[in-house]
């Protein structure tokens, strides 16, 4: 259902040339790695989908609808994002994860997916502690659960898989190869591209 | 009545500053420049406000009084916007009528309701106490306010993350709302709860000294403590909500 198209986009942020003449069609169940050396504008394309950025020209349409056709806070409803410093509120998980189930239109349980918890060995009892006091490894798994939970037709990822042991990491990337959503992910790790169903998509 | 103040005896407390300048001076203390400025400035603003007071009071002019009131508040605005990081233009006027819609619905309010005056608009309560009600407010503001656009400036990322996870804009804020309100009114809570054992405030004092009994002074100062309360508590709110229309886009992006 969902195509989303970015047709000729150019960006530049503090005068500096982000995206030049990019264009890139991504269908519902894509499975996307984003490649390029650092500083050259994955976060800001991830961003631009979201409609935290917007491009200096080109077109970003939604089936076929420029994006200023939709209200941003719908678009947004179309992605699951982990960002890369995962920048959780500073609460407890508990009362974060009830917070986000009364963000309007999301329809998750108030309470973490047990079964989630369990496949990416994010302990329990973490669910009390500040979220500020979890390692990078927790806070990354925490917001991929989060995300799951959303069922958004797409995610966006962004290093997600940096913090996390090659174990968990292997798990993350099974999980979202298998996932029937289209995934689109900026990452270092080779793992991305180990027999799966990625495709690699340069800057 | 009370003794007069003469001018000699204020020329006695002026003497009294002089050791702090000399003190100030020895630790290097580099602020007598600033602390003449502004005791000269006192002494000059509130002799003129003395003089138009009288003049003012004598004419009681219904429309006269509301204008001074307004601008009053519109100097207030122009000092909690000016004391704001943001840039300044766009929020002049939204920080004005959040600051006008609480503060003359209360000194309204006041005196229909409270003292129950015959002429609301009558100059020696509108003045009065609507500016003992804007000097209140004024500084819940400028500390709530501050303290709000510190808050979303260094929790950008964050607020980006809950927008992006489906909130509106409203609950993206909600956690720096919270901070803003409570780092508002929380001098004006403590101050209620400690008020005459502590200090005497000055409403209070200035009564008595003015020939009022205190049990009728007291009554005053119970009134104004819960107006200038419930007054900071929706100023606050209204500064916050009103300037967010002006600095937030569409996109829940801030262009400050």
């Amino acid at each position: 259902m969902n195509t989303l198209e970015l047709v000729n986009i150019n960006l530049k942020f503090n005068n500096k040339e982000i995206l030049k003449n990019f264009s890139l069609t991504i269908n519902s169940k894509d499975k996307i790695l984003i490649s390029a050396n650092s500083g050259k504008g994955k976060s800001t394309l991830l961003k631009l989908l979201l409609g935290f950025e917007v491009q200096d020209s080109g077109k970003y349409l939604i089936d076929g609808k420029a994006i200023k056709e939709y209200s941003f806070f719908e678009v947004r409803k179309i992605f699951s994002y982990v960002d890369q410093d995962v920048s959780l509120r500073k609460i407890k998980s508990r009362d974060y994860i009830e917070e986000i189930s009364k963000f309007n239109g999301n329809n998750l349980t108030s309470s973490i997916d047990t079964e989630l918890c369990k496949y990416f060995e994010f302990d329990l009892s973490l669910l009390d502690k500040n979220i500020q006091k979890l390692s990078g490894g927790e806070r990354a798994r925490l917001a991929i659960i989060i995300a799951i939970m959303l069922k958004r037709p797409f995610y966006l990822l962004d290093e997600v898989t940096a913090a996390l042991d090659s174990n968990l990491k292997s798990k993350v990337v099974s999980y979202f190869n298998n996932c029937e959503e289209g995934v689109i992910v900026i990452s270092h790790d080779d793992i991305w591209m180990k027999d799966t169903n990625f495709r690699k998509v340069s800057l | 009545m009370s003794n007069q103040i003469s001018y000699l005896g204020i020329f006695y407390l002026i003497l009294l500053i002089i050791p702090t300048l000399y003190i100030n001076y020895i630790l290097s203390v580099k602020m007598n420049k600033r602390i003449l400025i502004s005791v000269v400035r006192m002494i000059i603003q509130l002799s003129l406000v003395g003089l138009y007071l009288q003049y003012i009071f004598d004419l009681n002019n219904q429309i006269l009084n509301v204008t001074y009131i307004l601008i009053m508040m519109l100097v207030a605005s122009i000092s909690i916007t000016n004391s704001t990081p943001l840039k300044k233009k766009k929020l002049y006027f939204p920080i004005f009528i959040s600051m006008v819609i609480p503060n003359l619905f209360m000194v309204l309010f006041f005196n229909k309701m409270v003292i129950n005056l015959n002429n609301i608009f009558d100059a020696r309560y509108i003045i009065t106490i609507g500016g003992m009600l804007l000097g209140n407010v004024l500084s819940g503001d400028i500390v709530g306010l501050n303290s709000f656009f510190k808050d979303i400036e260094d929790n950008k990322k964050i607020i980006n993350y809950d927008l992006a996870l489906g909130a509106s804009l409203n609950q993206a804020l909600k956690p720096y709302v919270k901070n803003s309100l409570t780092s508002s009114i929380t001098p004006t809570v403590s101050s209620m709860a400690t008020i005459g054992l502590v200090s005497l405030p000055g409403m209070m004092t200035g009564q008595i000294l003015g020939g009022s009994v205190p049990l009728e002074a007291i009554m005053y100062q119970i009134a104004i403590m819960i107006a200038i309360y419930v007054t900071r508590y929706f100023n606050i709110l209204s500064s916050i909500y009103i300037t967010n229309k002006y600095i937030f886009d569409n996109r829940g992006q801030m262009y400050c």
